[in-house]
């Protein structure tokens, strides 16, 4: 092999491996979203019938000012995945486009399970222990409630 | 391979191993910042010990948002009507309302009632008419049309906690019985407040609706207070027990270690509730102390079904008004074990157990007294 041929083929080498490791990290981080909810919802087996409202839902706006009041501007993608029959089980990650608005993403979902809290503490007291077992999370552009009865497990399938 | 070679390919490496290693170094310094993040949001949590929907309490009645999502309408112009005879300036949904709570007073309420009289058969039939619309729990609220309201409420019998109370004082106030529906201090929640003589009740249909156990029927401010908090200086103070239900068929006990007994006999017939009405601060610890004993061996049975026991105390002029409440369902307790089992393995089984954990001493559930003041002896 000539010494240019050499070159070439190490250059083309490092090229592709650049390349390769560039995708593996912005590929896995577009379309796992889809799969983090799967994974998440799987985690309890606890859960009743769920309901989803999401960034393909057709009033996916309107449904997202359910869980915060952050401008829906602001939000990339999310789902929210609650209970049908209204009892404590609440999964939601939404991505932010931007990190400067993670904080504020956080702080509206805390005000939310407050507000869940409270309703619970009005009409539902035997909801409030797993309410009160509330946990967000955050996670790179991505903020986490998850309010069920197995958290630790759906926590990891989060993380 | 020639040495150039071998020193492009070595570097090539090299360069491969040190993308690798920023790769990972950067992986974990971004879990380092997710887990302080974290743990802020985690404080966050535990400091934020109460909420409130939209600020703190108002010093109003009318045109409050409760739990962010209904607000309390004041129908007057509904009841004025009613009084004077003359609807002609209802619009088409206050007439309904108008006719449909026009039909439940003429069924309900006889001639020669007494305030009090009329106002027990308001409540008697709105818990047992009236429906909870549990939608309002779901994240994205299902509840049905007009919850909130008493067009909503009369017409569909579904009801949130604003529907009760405003359904509650239009009937008061179409009986001509002075009546304010109340909001807690979280605006989470609201009820009413009657008044009766020269005193004023609290009375929260929403939380006896479907039980009419009337734990929650004229009661005075110290027993409400230990279930809500409300603005004191803007609503009237309501010291009185004098038509509180409970307190009016409250005995004084004979014996405190007949209670149980007495109790056993009220679960049995389906009463309502038990109270008592003690002079001393050990009698009424001694029968909270029964009625959460009862609780314990109570609350599931073949004999007796699913029963829930709800039990306050409260400090009256003089003594203590001890009272537990009883409300009946059809639940079945969680778990179901043991039913495919012969009755004599489930007895054998029943006897192992009991054997080896009988000898234990029940742990008392120490957040009760924690809710409650002046019960624990400060002298041990």
């Amino acid at each position: 092999m000539t010494k240019a041929k050499t070159i070439k083929l190490t250059a083309l080498l490092l090229l592709v491996v650049c390349a390769a490791l560039f995708a593996s990290g912005c590929g896995a981080e577009k379309s796992a979203l889809g799969a983090v909810k799967e994974a998440m919802l799987a985690a309890d087996d606890t859960m009743p019938e769920m309901k989803e409202a999401s960034s393909e839902s057709e009033d996916a706006e309107k449904l997202f000012g359910s869980l915060s009041d952050v401008s829906y501007d602001k939000v990339k993608d999310y789902f929210l995945c609650y209970a049908a029959d209204g009892t404590a089980y609440e999964i939601a990650v939404v991505e932010m486009k931007d990190s400067s608005d993670v904080g504020e993403m956080k702080d509206s979902i805390v005000r939310h399970i407050q507000k869940r809290k409270e309703l619970y503490k009005n009409y539902a007291p035997d909801q409030l222990t797993q309410a009160e077992g509330s946990r967000v999370l955050v996670k790179g552009n991505r903020v986490a409630l998850v309010m069920c009865a197995k958290t630790d497990e759906v926590i990891k399938a989060f993380g | 391979m020639k040495k150039r070679t071998k020193i492009i390919l070595a570097v090539a490496a090299a360069v491969i191993a040190f993308l690798l290693l920023v790769f990972a170094a950067g992986g974990a310094a971004v879990s380092a910042f997710s887990l302080m993040k974290l743990n802020s949001v985690e404080q966050q949590l535990a400091e934020l010990q109460t909420y409130s929907f939209g600020g703190s309490d108002k010093a109003q009645e009318d045109d409050v948002r409760i739990a962010g999502s209904y607000v309390i309408k004041s129908t007057k112009h509904i009841s004025d009507a009613y009084l004077s005879g003359n609807s002609s300036g209802l619009n088409e949904k206050d007439s309904e309302t108008l006719k449909m709570a026009s039909d439940v007073l003429k069924k309900i309420i006889k001639d020669g009632m007494s305030d009090y009289e009329k106002e027990l058969a308001v409540y008697e039939w709105m818990t047992k008419e009236l429906s909870f619309d549990s939608g309002m729990l779901v994240v994205v609220p299902e509840t049905t049309q007009d919850s909130d309201n008493p067009y909503g409420v009369l017409k569909f019998h579904n009801a949130v906690c604003v529907g009760y109370a405003t359904t509650f004082r239009l009937f008061m106030q179409m009986l001509d019985i002075p009546c304010m529906v109340v909001h807690n201090s979280e605006l989470g929640h609201s009820w009413d407040l009657v008044q009766l003589g020269e005193g004023w009740y609290h009375v929260d249909i929403f939380s006896d609706s479907n039980v009419t156990n009337y734990s929650h029927f004229n009661l005075n401010d110290a027993m409400m207070t230990q279930y809500q908090s409300w603005n004191t200086e803007f609503f009237p103070e309501a010291k009185e027990l004098k038509y509180c239900y409970i307190a009016q068929h409250a005995s004084e006990p004979k014996d405190i270690y007949a209670v149980p007994a007495e109790m056993r006999k009220a679960l049995e017939d389906k009463a309502p509730f038990v109270s008592y009405r003690v002079k001393t601060e050990d009698d009424m610890s001694a029968l909270m102390l029964i009625f959460e004993q009862v609780s314990s061996y109570a609350s599931y049975t073949e004999e007796l079904g699913s029963i829930y026991l709800d039990y306050y105390n409260a400090e009256l002029d003089e003594g203590y008004l001890a009272y537990c409440s009883f409300e009946y369902t059809e639940e079945e307790s969680g778990d179901d074990y043991g039913n495919d089992l012969d009755e004599k393995t489930v007895e054998k089984i029943n006897e192992a157990v009991d054997k080896s954990f009988s000898d234990l001493t029940q742990i008392m559930d120490d957040d009760y007294y924690d809710d409650t003041e002046d019960f624990t002896d400060d002298e041990g």
